[in-house]
């Protein structure tokens, strides 16, 4: 007798974990997918054909081969945001949720102030006064994204920190930092996990919606980018839907991805038939 | 004519660990103006019943058999009919009173409802009437606490205020689901009290599900015994607290502060397997080989219901 | 309705914080001062740069240049803007209230189809219906809003000639500005309902569980009405802190559609100034931005206190 719920989650993970790796094989074997060099010139506006899947854009590179690249960019971005994000973010709520008081008032203090702060103008601000890099983007939204995660953190910590077995480990006298890593924190990684995945991917619809506007790594080819190229170069007034397209549909996929994945930690109560519940990110 | 007549009721839910049989081929009848206390441990069906009475079962469970009400099959109603009996004719009132209140309207409003409802009041009219009701039960300044919040009272508090909406509309059974739980002894009495005496006013019927013996024993005229989802004694109260009959009522019995706090050996059986023969035998001090491999059937003895080899 | 002396607290210090960040920024950004706060586009001899720094205050003591850059402030002077030639407040005033017109619409009848499609989704049973619901606001919700602008505008603008492709009105009569309006509109409703869809439907799930839902029920209440009497109010609760959370968010994604449909607002400002770097623009965006940001979370922190009874009273 098969549960139902179980059923419909696993429809959902399975497909987003198979468009994960298959993103991910794409980003890593780049080298070998892609038919040509990033640098490689051949007849500009091509329209898609056999030898240029996707075409070549003004300058006549091989768009595919920008695609399999753009896939790179995408996924660093993303995945070393979420990480370093998360690790704030965990840092954060921990501390807070367990200490309590002074430190827990201020801790939150600090993360409502950073909550206002609007993101992306705010790295556009940044990007147009210093040099444009994928560094800069990592570190500052990786500085303004961990809100989310420390409260989420935080709330948990609180319930687990009046449970029994923390008590106990009190009593017994291990010390704060002992109980913090090795008591509590086993409890949140079901909570952690999906925090990063959805952290991922708010990164990656960010880098794209910033290298969109310009502000990207003019080193690296981010899908991103190419949809600001599309865009200034004449690619969409032109129509030429195989520029644009293509990338911003890669996005898409890859966070859909992130947030098919993300539905497998999902705590939902039992009853048969239930939908699966999201928790949104609210960025 | 009785009021409500059950006939070999089955529910089945459906879980991802099996097939549950909560209830098994259950019958029984209240009468007008009577009072059925349904005693058994947590857990043996007792609220089921209740719910499937109400048809407010949660959609992994399967129901057959029937349920008379006044003559018709609530099991065969549609919904709209079966909404416009609920809180008029047949009322229920729950166990954690502050749970089953919506925290973020007045209790003014809460109680109120059933004229909205099924009487077509506007807002004022429902709140004018849940001060009426409120004051009733003995509510201090009722008309300021019609304002304030389910949160702002105690749990015993939101109770009686649970209790006037219920009866609100004179229904015509009363289906209490252990209506005490979690209080403590004198607010039990009081409510207990208060339930009584607004039954006999408004002349309903009323099913009483607790696991609290007395309280069983203080209102009610007749006790059905339920263990595992069956029925296993069902008798007039008087006689079953002077003289139980099946080996689980005096089980039951014996287990009570007053008469020594014996507890009954074992555990309950498992609702998803099937036990051959009777299914109190692993716990019963008097089981036969016969017990192991048959299954008694509810008989009539001396004007009650048992379910034992004992006595047949 | 009084406010609890901590939370003012925090959007003061937001504010100050945010203020003073602007203020420290093209102080501490690399290259010389007076480009960072004039703009690239500003050009002269190096005579002249010196008298312009002399005016800016810039060889004053820092805390100096911090007291006059609030007086500045607070009498709305965000600086000149060499690029296009007008001092910035007017500037973003302009363009301001173009922004506006397609976010004011968007927001509210994103929120209200958000909720009443996610409630519904949350409410009713898994149902073919339920689930194209489902997917279509999540594709829009993982899409990156100028994307979607993009797609829209391909296949309705372009492909299909339905919508004209750029600004805000070429004759300027009624019709006309509808026409241009409604795909960004349209987009943006989506981009807010995609988001109001998935909270409320989440919240609706979980509040489905309730006792007080059984409850109603069993007091004779019809489907419908246990939806919309009891649950929704409940679950609206979290949509409304998303609001305040997710409203950068929208704002941003604004822009991105404005940028797409060459619409003459905020987004094309920032866009242009960014080519330009003409950063006296930029930071007056993000200062405009920031106010409206705290101004929204103000604003949703009374709404919640003046729905939910028991925030009133925890003091």
């Amino acid at each position: 007798m098969k549960d139902l719920i179980f059923q419909r989650k696993k429809y959902f993970t399975r497909i987003g974990g198979f468009l994960f790796i298959l993103f991910l094989l794409i980003a890593i074997f780049s080298h070998f997918i892609a038919p040509f060099q990033l640098r490689d010139r051949f007849d500009p506006f091509l329209p898609p054909g056999l030898k240029h899947l996707l075409g070549t854009n003004d300058i006549g590179n091989d768009l595919f081969t920008e695609f399999i690249y753009g896939s790179r960019t995408t996924l660093l971005v993303g995945l070393l945001t979420g990480a370093f994000a998360v690790s704030i973010g965990v840092l954060v709520g921990l501390f807070a949720g367990y200490h309590g008081g002074v430190i827990d008032e201020l801790l939150m203090g600090i993360t409502d102030v950073v909550l206002m702060i609007p993101r992306i103008p705010l790295i556009i601000v940044l990007s147009a006064f210093l040099r444009p890099s994928v560094g800069l983007m990592i570190l500052v939204m990786s500085v303004l994204w961990w809100t989310s995660t420390a409260r989420v953190i935080r709330s948990r910590t609180m319930q687990i920190r009046t449970m029994g077995f923390v008590e106990s480990a009190r009593c017994l006298g291990f010390s704060n930092w002992h109980i913090l890593f090795y008591e509590i924190l086993p409890n949140i990684v079901m909570i952690i996990i999906p925090e990063f995945l959805i952290t991922v991917a708010s990164a990656m619809i960010s880098e794209a919606s910033l290298s969109f506007l310009g502000l990207g790594d003019p080193t690296l080819k981010s899908w991103g980018m190419m949809i600001h190229h599309a865009f200034q170069r004449g690619g969409f007034l032109n129509g030429m839907w195989w520029w644009y397209i293509p990338p911003g549909m890669g996005i898409t996929l890859f966070v859909l991805s992130m947030v098919f994945l993300s539905f497998a930690f999902e705590e939902t109560e039992i009853g048969m038939g239930e939908e699966v519940a999201i928790v949104p990110f609210n960025r | 004519m009785s009021l409500l007549t059950v006939e070999r009721l089955n529910v089945v839910f459906t879980t991802h660990q099996g097939k549950v049989k909560a209830v098994k081929n259950v019958s029984m009848t209240i009468s007008h103006q009577e009072t059925l206390a349904l005693i058994g441990e947590t857990g043996c069906g007792k609220s089921v019943i209740a719910q499937s009475i109400l048809r407010l079962l949660p959609s992994n469970a399967q129901i057959n058999g029937r349920i008379l009400f006044q003559g018709r099959d609530l099991l065969l109603v549609d919904e709209k009919t079966m909404a416009s009996i609920r809180g008029k004719e047949i009322a229920i009132i729950f166990q954690n009173p502050s749970l089953a209140l919506n925290p973020v309207y007045s209790i003014g409003w809460q109680v109120g409802e059933p004229f909205r409802i099924h009487q077509s009041a506007n807002r004022n009219q429902s709140i004018q009437e849940s001060v009426r009701l409120l004051s009733y039960m003995k509510f201090d300044k009722p008309e300021s606490a019609v304002k304030m919040y389910p949160f702002e009272f105690s749990g015993g508090m939101n109770q009686r205020a649970l209790i006037a909406s219920a009866l609100a509309l004179h229904p015509n059974l009363i289906i209490a689901d252990e209506p005490t739980q979690g209080l403590d002894r004198t607010l039990i009495k009081q409510i207990i009290e208060q339930l009584d005496r607004a039954r006999k006013i408004h002349s309903s019927s009323m099913l009483l599900i607790t696991h609290d013996l007395t309280v069983a024993r203080s209102i009610s005229d007749w006790i059905m015994v339920m263990y595992a989802g069956e029925i296993v004694e069902q008798v007039p109260t008087l006689d079953f607290f002077q003289s139980p009959m099946h080996p689980y009522s005096q089980g039951l019995l014996q287990s009570l502060p007053e008469n020594g706090f014996h507890p009954i050996p074992g555990q309950s059986p498992s609702m998803i397997e099937n036990l051959s023969g009777c299914q109190f035998h692993p716990r019963c001090q008097w089981a036969r080989e016969q017990c192991r491999w048959e299954k008694p059937g509810l008989l009539p003895i001396n004007g009650r219901m048992v379910r034992c080899f004992l006595y047949d | 309705m009084v406010f609890p002396a901590k939370k003012v607290l925090r959007y003061i210090f937001a504010l100050f914080f945010i203020i003073t960040l602007n203020f420290f920024l093209p102080r501490a950004m690399p290259g010389d001062p007076v480009i960072n706060l004039l703009g690239e586009d500003f050009i002269a001899g190096k005579e002249a740069v010196e008298k312009i720094r002399e005016e800016l205050g810039l060889n004053r003591p820092i805390l100096v240049q911090y007291a006059s850059y609030w007086e500045k402030l607070l009498r709305f002077d965000f600086g000149y803007s060499y690029h296009f030639r007008a001092r910035v407040s007017s500037l973003i005033i302009s363009r301001l209230k173009w922004t506006f017109i397609l976010v004011a619409p968007s927001l509210i009848l994103g929120t209200i189809i958000g909720a009443l499609a996610g409630s519904l989704a949350g409410w009713k049973r898994k149902s073919k219906g339920n689930t194209f619901s489902f997917l279509f606001f999540l594709f829009i919700y993982c899409s990156p809003p100028f994307f979607i602008s993009l797609l829209f505008l391909y296949f309705f603008g372009f492909q299909l000639g339905l919508f004209p492709l750029k600004g805000f009105y070429t004759t300027g009569n009624w019709i006309d500005i509808l026409k241009h309006l409604f795909l960004p509109v349209l987009i943006m409703t989506l981009f807010s309902a995609s988001r109001n869809y998935m909270v409320m439907r989440g919240s609706v799930l979980q509040e489905k569980e309730k006792l007080y839902v059984w409850y109603a029920r069993a007091k004779g209440h019809l489907d419908d009405s246990i939806l919309f009497q009891h649950v929704f109010k409940n679950a609206s609760l979290p949509v409304i802190t998303l609001f305040a959370l997710d409203f950068g968010f929208l704002f941003a994604g604004a822009l991105f559609i404005e940028i797409v449909f060459s619409l003459n607002g905020m987004g094309t400002l920032i866009y242009q100034s960014i080519l330009s770097r003409d950063y006296p623009v930029l930071q007056g965006t993000f200062l405009i931005i920031s106010f409206m940001v705290i101004i929204a979370n103000y604003f949703t922190d009374w709404i919640y206190n003046w729905i939910d009874p028991r925030v009133r009273a925890n003091r």
